[in-house]
């Protein structure tokens, strides 16, 4: 049991932490957002969005996606904040179900890892029935009525 | 979640009357149940569909619904 454990402690250091601890290294040698978004741009990642107050870095290889809390947006609260927050709460449960995991943060928040979540848009008409058995049910029954709608206005329902 | 049965599928009136009834009909499964409560915290125009994502795990269930950015209006730890 207990070499299971340590097989099993291996296998998450070599995957996430080893990822972790890069960024670590990224963010302790200068504590400056520009430059740690410059190096995680020389990493490979590259921006998959950004809002008001965040940018936001990923690639394929990697199941996890790095929110850098703007600098120039300094007057506005930082969102990492909430978010990291919400996944620390131990009683707020209906809000930390909906909100992707904060795996990893800066120790000022200032940069969060986040599970990786795709758009709706990426799913298959099959795959979207199971995340939505609602909207499947009111699909399937509003076509039974003779609607006879198409699988692509499955999305628009949801 | 919102959709104008009437307007969006062309139905005629006994057509829309059904479409109602279909509705009324629906269970509300974990998927809506999921947003409703998350709702009571964040602004409902959070909600939509560019907002909505799905994370990757072997099988999809409305587990995997999540919201990707978001105020928070009413925070309880």
């Amino acid at each position: 049991m207990k070499l299971l454990i340590k097989e099993w402690l291996n296998f998450l250091n070599e995957g996430y932490m080893q990822d972790f601890k890069k960024l670590d290294e990224m963010w302790y040698t200068s504590k400056n957002p520009y430059d740690f978004m410059k190096k995680l741009s020389n990493s490979g990642m590259r921006v998959i969005g950004s809002g008001a107050t965040r940018v936001t870095y990923s690639c394929d290889e990697v199941d996890f996606i790095v929110k850098v809390f703007n600098p120039s947006s300094f007057m506005y609260s930082n969102p990492n904040k909430s978010d990291t927050d919400i996944t620390l709460s131990k009683y707020n449960t209906e809000l930390r179900d909906i909100v992707p995991k904060v795996l990893h943060a800066s120790h000022d928040n200032t940069w969060i890892v986040v599970e990786k979540v795709m758009p709706i848009s990426d799913f298959s008409y099959e795959d979207l029935r199971k995340v939505f058995p609602t909207a499947a049910e009111f699909f399937d029954n509003v076509n039974i009525v003779g609607a006879n709608l198409s699988q692509e206005y499955f999305k628009e329902i949801i | 979640m919102h959709i104008n049965i009437c307007e969006g599928l062309n139905l005629d009136r006994n057509q829309s009357y059904l479409a109602k009834q279909a509705i009324i009909n629906t269970t509300l499964h974990k998927d809506v149940i999921k947003i409703f409560s998350a709702m009571k915290q964040i602004r409902s125009s959070d909600v939509h569909t560019g907002n909505i994502g799905i994370t990757l795990n072997s099988e999809p269930s409305p587990e995997n619904i999540k919201i990707l950015d978001f105020d928070i209006v009413n925070f309880k730890d």
